[in-house]
Parts: structure tokens; sequence; C-alpha cells
């Protein structure tokens, strides 16, 4: 069990940086489900891990690729149907973030 | 040499930019879609990959572009780490943003210097889209565009020196070849302090004027501060283009809330020595090496050099124009009347319409003695706007030069009998007499007396009158 840590100024900061206002109801459901991930999480503090941080396991560099003509994607508008809310083309959002 | 640092001396100003430039390839760096971004429709120019898609996985970083950034770097004269660098996730949230993260890479280069700014490290990273907060519209076209950002050491003093560095710096880049040519296409954070007071970091400014601008209102608004009995606390302000002010940003993410991580979908890259001489064997020459050969072949002074290596298209324009013309002569013209004419206009020698044989016909005209240097300056205004000949602008100007004894004695004789007051002062030893008569016989040819046979021509003539 890990110690919380999830306090009102932390649910303020992550909504702060995630640009989203969060009523005090909302902010109670995130702090519970804040705390159900990092203890989820918590399994991986006990992995004995060396001295020297790893970053990759496997061994391979320099996976690069060749410039060449575009290939345009054909499905396009699959995308575009993902989007809430369009105007001429462009994804229509909150303005003035 | 920074020449207008003077005037801030007292301030002791230090300036460093972070800049990010598109570089030039055509497909993005992750994604096999087109870089070109403007052409297109919004949101056409799209994948699964460059607007991160649930499930969708990067491909290999696009060896051009790598290239491209490590050519940017050699030419400046960075080293290359001799170590793997790898990309990584900077977590923003952003509309431009569809992956919640940036991928931007460790630096891949450093320690480079350009126009004696330092060059602390150059490193490559993905553009986001593009978001019109005022609107509210959204455009993905542009994710994933290859960037490099090239970060400088705040070695520059003066706005001024900002300016000219930056518009140096893009024209280099532009004769190497490696960046997207649209306008828009350069954007910096600029940080400033004064006095060694806190620094001042303004983001997003998207072009040169911007980058001037901004930093000439920094400096008077901090200084307003200090004289007030305030202090500057370390902020990060945003500049607002349309009324060319800073403001202060309320919120901002500090480097913890990025929250850097490797991005486990793409392995580290290194780059090996054989990759870096390749690089660097099709490499113009480097503007150190080019300074110590024009100092030698061209027996041209440090100055008249420095101005003219830091823009390459000018350098090969003043090569070109010296194989015609005393190097010497040309160099100076080159370094300082047509500079200062380019940068007025806002063009380069590859935009303007002035060529290296417009330089070599003047100076042989100046040489002759039909060309004053005072003319010479309007014509090679003109061979900048127009490009016509310099003959053919001679004859329109009608700037052709009195140099024949005969005529200018005629002149002169008339303009001692038009003014015997003149030449009795004279006569009497008021030197300032002369002067004024030069200066009748300079209006009579309208401004065309060669100087120096009028002013002998002049003595002799009043030396006779008894
Ligand atoms: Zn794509």
């Amino acid at each position: 069990m890990v110690e919380t840590i999830i306090d009102d100024n932390v649910i303020e900061r992550v909504s702060e940086i995630a640009r989203l206002k969060l009523s005090e109801k909302e902010k109670e459901k995130f702090r519970e489900e804040f705390e159900r991930i990092l203890e989820e999480f918590s399994v991986v503090d006990e992995i004995k891990v060396g001295e020297k941080e790893l970053y990759y396991v496997i061994e391979n560099v320099n996976v690069l690729r060749k410039d060449s003509e575009p290939k345009p994607f054909n499905k396009i508008n699959d995308i575009k149907n993902n989007f809430n809310k369009k105007e001429d083309g462009f994804i229509v959002v909150p303005r003035n973030l | 040499m920074q020449l207008h640092e003077d005037k801030y001396k007292d301030l002791n100003l230090k300036i460093g930019l972070e800049i990010h430039v598109q570089l030039k390839t055509e497909q993005k760096i992750f994604c096999e879609c087109s870089t070109d971004y403007i052409n297109s429709s919004p949101n056409n120019n799209i994948c699964p990959i460059c607007t991160s898609q649930p499930g969708s996985k990067p491909m290999g970083v696009n060896e051009k572009a790598l290239e491209n950034l490590l050519k940017i770097g050699l030419f400046f004269g960075c080293k290359a780490y001799e170590k793997p660098f790898y990309v990584q996730r900077k977590h923003y949230f952003y509309p431009d943003l569809p992956s919640n993260y940036q991928r931007t890479s460790q630096p891949i280069l450093g320690d480079g210097n350009f126009m004696g700014v330092g060059i602390w490290e150059i490193h490559i990273e993905e553009d986001p889209g593009r978001y019109e907060l005022r609107e509210g519209k959204v455009d993905l076209n542009r994710c994933g565009v290859p960037l490099a950002e090239i970060v400088t050491a705040p070695d520059i003093k003066s706005p001024e020196y900002a300016r000219e560095f930056l518009r140096d710096l893009l024209l280099s880049l532009e004769y190497l070849g490696v960046i997207r040519g649209e306008s828009g296409s350069i954007r910096a954070d600029v940080n400033i302090s004064i006095m060694g007071g806190n620094r001042i970091e303004i983001k997003n400014v998207n072009s040169v004027k911007g980058v001037y601008k901004a930093l000439k209102y920094e400096i008077v608004r901090q200084k307003a501060v200090l004289q007030r009995g305030g202090t500057i606390t370390m902020e990060t302000r945003h500049f607002d283009e349309g009324s060319m002010i800073t403001k202060t940003l309320r919120k901002k993410e500090t480097v913890a809330d990025y929250r850097y991580i490797p991005d486990p979908d793409l392995v580290p890259i290194y780059i090996s020595p054989e990759k870096l001489q390749e690089i660097e064997s099709v490499l113009p020459e480097s503007p150190h090496n080019k300074k110590k050969r024009f100092m030698k072949e061209y027996s041209l002074g440090e100055e008249i050099v420095d101005a003219l290596i830091s823009d390459l298209y000018l350098s090969d324009f003043f090569e070109e124009s010296a194989k015609k013309s005393n190097p010497i002569e040309s160099g100076k013209w080159c370094a300082t009347e047509l500079k200062r004419r380019l940068n007025e206009k806002n063009l380069s020698v590859s935009t303007s319409k002035i060529t290296p044989k417009h330089i070599s016909d003047m100076i042989g005209f100046i040489e002759r003695g039909e060309l004053s240097v005072k003319n010479a300056k309007w014509i090679i205004e003109d061979a900048v706007d127009t490009g016509e000949d310099i003959t053919s602008l001679m004859d329109k100007k009608n700037f052709y030069q009195i140099s024949s004894e005969d005529t200018l004695l005629d002149i002169i004789e008339k303009v001692m009998g038009d003014n015997p007051k003149a030449v009795e002062d004279y006569k009497s030893g008021n030197e300032n007499a002369l002067h004024f008569l030069f200066g009748k016989v300079v209006n009579e040819t309208e401004g065309r007396a060669e100087p120096s046979k009028t002013i002998k021509l002049l003595k002799d003539k009043l030396c006779m009158v008894n």
C-alpha cells in the first residue's frame, strides 16, 4: 500500500495542466481513481533494478527510414469522422486556451 | 562584430535564442504523409500516425531530416555527441497536439559558433499542428513536420544584433538547402536579462522582425520597472504579434509537468564517425575556413570579411565580382553599402536584381574617375531595386564626373569671377574661403566635379591671382 499523495493541490495542478475545469464532485472521483491507479502501479516498485537506469531492453539502434515520395493515407475520412466538431475542414475546439 | 552594442553598454544585455526551423523533407518525421502543410486543405495531410490514433506507432525517424540537422550542426562547427541519443516524449495538453506529447530528441550536436554567438545544442523534434486560438480552429496538417531546435548561448548583446544574427542564420540554412522556405518557417523563444537581473523568456515569436520588436519592448519595460525601484522576477511572457508587446503568461508548465520519458516506440540513434564524415564532405566551406581564406587571398580586413561571410550568398557574390575588379574595393562595397541596402529592403543578393557585374562595373567607373564615391551609393541602391546595368544608370542619373581640367578650369574661373570677396578673403589667409569656393564649384556642376582635381586646380588658380 503506497502512502497517498493525492491531495487537493495535486488534483488542482493536474486539472490545470490538463486544461480541465473540475467540479468538487469530479475532484473527489478523480482522487479515488488516482489513488487506485497508483496502488495498482506500486507493484512496479518491487522490481529490483541495478544502479544504472535502463530505458531500452532491446539493443537495436538506428532504425531510420529513407525519405521518399509522400504516400497519402487513403482513409482520411475515417480519421475525420472522429472529430467531434468540424467547420470548413478544421476541427473546432474552445477558443483562447 | 556586434556593432550596435555600445548603445546598450550600461544595460549589460544578455540575449539567447531557441530557434525552431522546419527541416526540408518530402515526408514527415515519423510517417509517410507529405510535409507540404500549406498547399493542402485543412486536415487533408494526415494519417493515423501523425494524428496519434489509438494503437498507431511511429515509423523510424526520417533519415533525411536527421541528415539535414547534422548539416546544420557541422556547418556551425558543432560536435556530435558520442553517445546514442533517444527521442523523448514531452507531455503537455494543447489542441494542436493530438497525442498529448511532443516527440523531441536529446541534444544531438553542440558546442558550435556562428557570428560570434555560441551554439549550445541542436536537437530534432516534431512540429505540432496549427491552432488558431482566436477562432478555436485546429488543422493537423503540420503535425509531424520535422523541426530542428537550435539553442544559442546568451551571447547576443543588442536587439539589432539578434535581428542580424537571425537573418544571416536563416540565409545560411537556406543556402545549405536544409530548411523549408515558406514564410513562418522560423519560430523562436527569446531569453533576455538586463544588468545581471533575472532571465525573462518570451515564447513563440514568429518572425525575425518579431524577435527584434519583442526585445526592444522588453528592454523598455524592464528599464521602467527598475527605475521605479521594482525588481524583475523570472517569468515567461508571450509576444503578441499584433500589438508588438509582451504579456505575462499566467500558467506555465514546469519541467516536471512535462514528464519527459524516453519514447518506448523508438530505439536510440547513434551517429557514427563515418556518417559525420560523409555529411561533412558534402558541406560548403565553413564560415571559419572561409574567413581565413578571404583574409589571406583577398587581403581584406576582419570587419569586412565578417560582414561578407555571415551571408553565404553575399560571399559568393563578392567572389564573383572580385574576379573582374579590385577585391579590396569590391569587398568594401559588398560588405557596407550593398549589405545595408539589402537589409533595408529586406532582400538578399539571391532575391534582389543586383549582379556581381554591377559591382565590378561600378568600381571601374570609380577608378576611371567617372563616378564619385558619393554617387556610387545611389547607383547601388538603384541596381538593387531595378537591376538596370551601370552604364544606363550613369546616363540616366547624369552621374558622369567632370574630370577634364579644361572644363573644370572654365567653371572655376566663372565661380571666382562671381565671388570676388571670397577670393580676397582667401588671399588674406582665410582657409574657409577655399571651402566656400569649392562648394560653389560643386553646386555649379551638380556634384559632378571630381573633388581632388577641383581642389588642386582651385588652389593653383587662386595662387595666380595677385
Ligand atoms: Zn501522417
